[in-house]
């Protein structure tokens, strides 16, 4: 366990691990966090593995950046950023995550609190009755063979010819909703029997469908931007690409087990493949797939709350009030071919984001033309029945973390310890006392997903603001929570 | 040794450590681990549904590895919960038969089984693993 005098202040919100801590690290560590979030970083395994990823992934350009909400992961650290060499780097599967693609999207509806308040338990309801949680039952989708194909390929294209999505919601989903270069040949059989099923399904953990509102704005310009207004009713979905992407993982961590160079590594979750190599480049191919179909889930998880909306406001409200429309899809479990700019040279790399968010600053050529101006947006859920925000990428992002920033809370207790501290109906009970509907899959997963067992998201935010990793643009409140 | 299995810390995913007189016996603890702590409810008066194991791997880590991300593959994949009937490991292949029931309910889902830090070893007494899971 690393100890605070082995990290170097930069300023009050970087910290750094030099390479002189470890004769194997390539590239020093850079943790971005205040004192007190230093502190819990200091209290697992978490810049441990983050010096361990310094040490074994080939091709480290810069330094490994980790987020204010990190903590222990498996293999790599979440809340990580790594990014290696194009094209004689490597490229490691546990540093994207077993949830390939899993990631955030906010949607924002003209209903005030006031017109919404007197629906909220029928909306809850209706959120929770038609969004299947698909936890060992899979979803309610039917999905041919040529759809899981064309979902890998096309991504959200796919959705909007099944009547799944608009052509706006397309303008503003990272990378339009379908990353290139995915290859449904690079997938095998299993992940594709594994997937097939659990399209447009939820899932469990902390992925959750979660009723807002815009609490506060702090930058008028890129609010506008993304049309959010003080007093206005929001949706949020966390979720992931389900046991397709799990299984893609599994199939390229088993690969990788057999390979000569992943002998020694200080973590068989380590493993990783030259991306020059074969098994590298299949890695790239399947897991762009399963990136796909993580855009795709959301979508049709967001076609089954605009259903909801429709279902307890048509004839209530004016469509316009009611109708959800796209603020932002983001990946924060990926690995993406960029160029970014180290040591004064643009330099093409292959960036990790393992439970971390692309935040590209103002004017950068891949933002769609709406968040050029102001920045990419970045959403980070809060834990569940606390707070949730909407960040914007900055030139310090990009001059700091590879264009990256944080993804969420971060847990800070285990889930045995929650368990045995936090009862799930009592919590359930709190929660609504404070005014909050929440529909829950299970109270033992309810109880996990405590707000005690994560980290205050306002200190994150603190301290990514601080850094320079992004800007404030909107606090939000929950109203309603559906946990699968 | 008896068998038995607890729940040990980690931040974020699941870590468990099993214990067993022999390897087969370890590889079905942690099953009934996993099912235990995922709140696996079947359908036990479906007809059982019987699977054959196949698992190639060299080491134990591996095999424990593998054998439970075969059951988290057929969980999503078929709607069933399978369970070890019989387990032979010769050192490169795991063979064996599992029996399946529909799963009525779950409260939790884990995705995979990871080889981060895995750790099996042979004692006087029996076998030991410890492993952790990413849910």
């Amino acid at each position: 366990m690393l100890r605070k005098q082995d990290l170097r202040p930069i300023d009050p919100y970087t910290w750094e691990i030099p390479t002189s801590f470890h004769r194997q690290m390539q590239v020093p560590v850079r943790l971005f966090a205040n004192e007190r979030l230093l502190a819990y970083a200091l209290k697992d395994e978490a810049l441990q593995q983050a010096v361990n990823v310094a040490r074994a992934l080939p091709g480290l350009v810069g330094f490994v950046a980790v987020m204010p909400d990190v903590h222990q992961g498996y293999g790599f650290p979440i809340g990580g950023v790594a990014a290696t060499r194009w094209p004689d780097g490597a490229i490691s599967p546990g540093g994207v995550g077993y949830d390939i693609g899993c990631g955030v999207r906010l949607l924002v509806s003209g209903l005030t609190f006031k017109m919404a308040a007197p629906h909220l338990d029928a909306l809850a309801d209706a959120l929770n009755a038609r969004i299947p949680s698909g936890v060992g039952r899979g979803g309610t989708l039917k999905v041919s063979h040529a759809d899981l194909t064309a979902v890998c390929h096309q991504g959200v294209r796919w959705a909007l010819e099944k009547g799944y999505a608009t052509p706006e919601d397309l303008e503003r989903i990272e990378s339009q909703g379908a990353m290139a270069g995915a290859d449904f040949g690079k997938v095998s059989q299993r992940a594709k029997e594994r997937g097939r099923p659990q399209l447009g399904t939820l899932g469990a953990g902390n992925h959750f469908v979660e009723v807002g509102l815009v609490e506060q704005v702090f930058d008028e310009a890129a609010a506008q931007a993304m049309g959010l207004r003080e007093g206005l009713v929001t949706v949020m979905i966390h979720t992931g690409s389900r046991g397709f992407g799990h299984q893609i993982c599994s199939d390229y961590v088993r690969a990788l087990q057999g390979e000569p160079y992943v002998r020694g590594l200080p973590d068989r979750d380590l493993a990783y493949a030259p991306l020059a190599t074969r098994l590298g480049q299949n890695y790239l191919a399947a897991m762009r797939c399963a990136a796909n179909f993580a855009f795709v889930n959301r979508q049709v998880i967001t076609h089954q709350a605009r259903a909801a909306f429709e279902h307890v406001f048509r004839g209530v409200y004016a469509p316009e009030a009611w109708w959800l429309r796209l603020v932002y899809d983001l990946h924060h479990n990926t690995a993406k071919v960029e160029t970014h700019r180290v040591g004064g040279k643009r330099v093409k790399v292959c960036v990790h984001r393992k439970g971390a968010t692309r935040a590209f600053g103002p004017g950068h050529p891949d933002l769609p033309g709406v968040y050029r101006p102001v920045g990419q947006p970045v959403l980070v859920p809060g834990s569940m029945g606390t707070a949730s925000w909407v960040l914007v990428g900055t030139e310090g992002s990009m001059a700091r973390a590879f264009g990256s920033t944080c993804h969420g809370a971060g847990r800070v207790m285990s889930r045995s310890r929650a368990k045995k501290q936090v009862r799930g109906a009592a919590l359930l009970a709190q929660l609504e006392a404070e005014g909050i509907h929440v529909r829950a899959g299970s109270m033992r997963g309810l109880a996990e997903e405590a707000p005690s067992a994560y980290k205050d998201v306002d200190w994150v935010v603190e301290s990514v603001v601080g850094a320079g990793l992004a800007r404030q643009v909107a606090r939000l409140v929950p109203l309603a929570v559906i946990k699968g | 040794m008896k068998a038995g299995f607890r729940e040990r810390e980690h931040t974020a995913d699941w870590a468990l450590e099993v214990w067993a007189p022999t390897f087969a016996a370890l590889l079905r603890e942690a099953a009934r681990g996993v099912e235990q702590l995922s709140g696996v409810e079947v359908d036990e008066a479906a007809p059982p549904r019987r699977r054959l194991l196949h698992v190639l791997a060299s080491d134990p880590e591996t095999a424990l590895i593998e054998f439970l991300n075969e059951l988290f593959y057929l969980r999503d994949a078929e709607g069933w919960w399978y369970r070890p009937e019989t387990l032979t490991w010769d050192g490169q292949t795991l063979r064996g038969s599992l029996l399946g029931h529909p799963v009525r309910r779950m409260a939790k889902e884990v995705k995979a089984a990871t080889y981060h830090q895995v750790q099996v070893r042979s004692t006087a007494e029996g076998w030991r693993a410890v492993f952790v899971m990413d849910v």
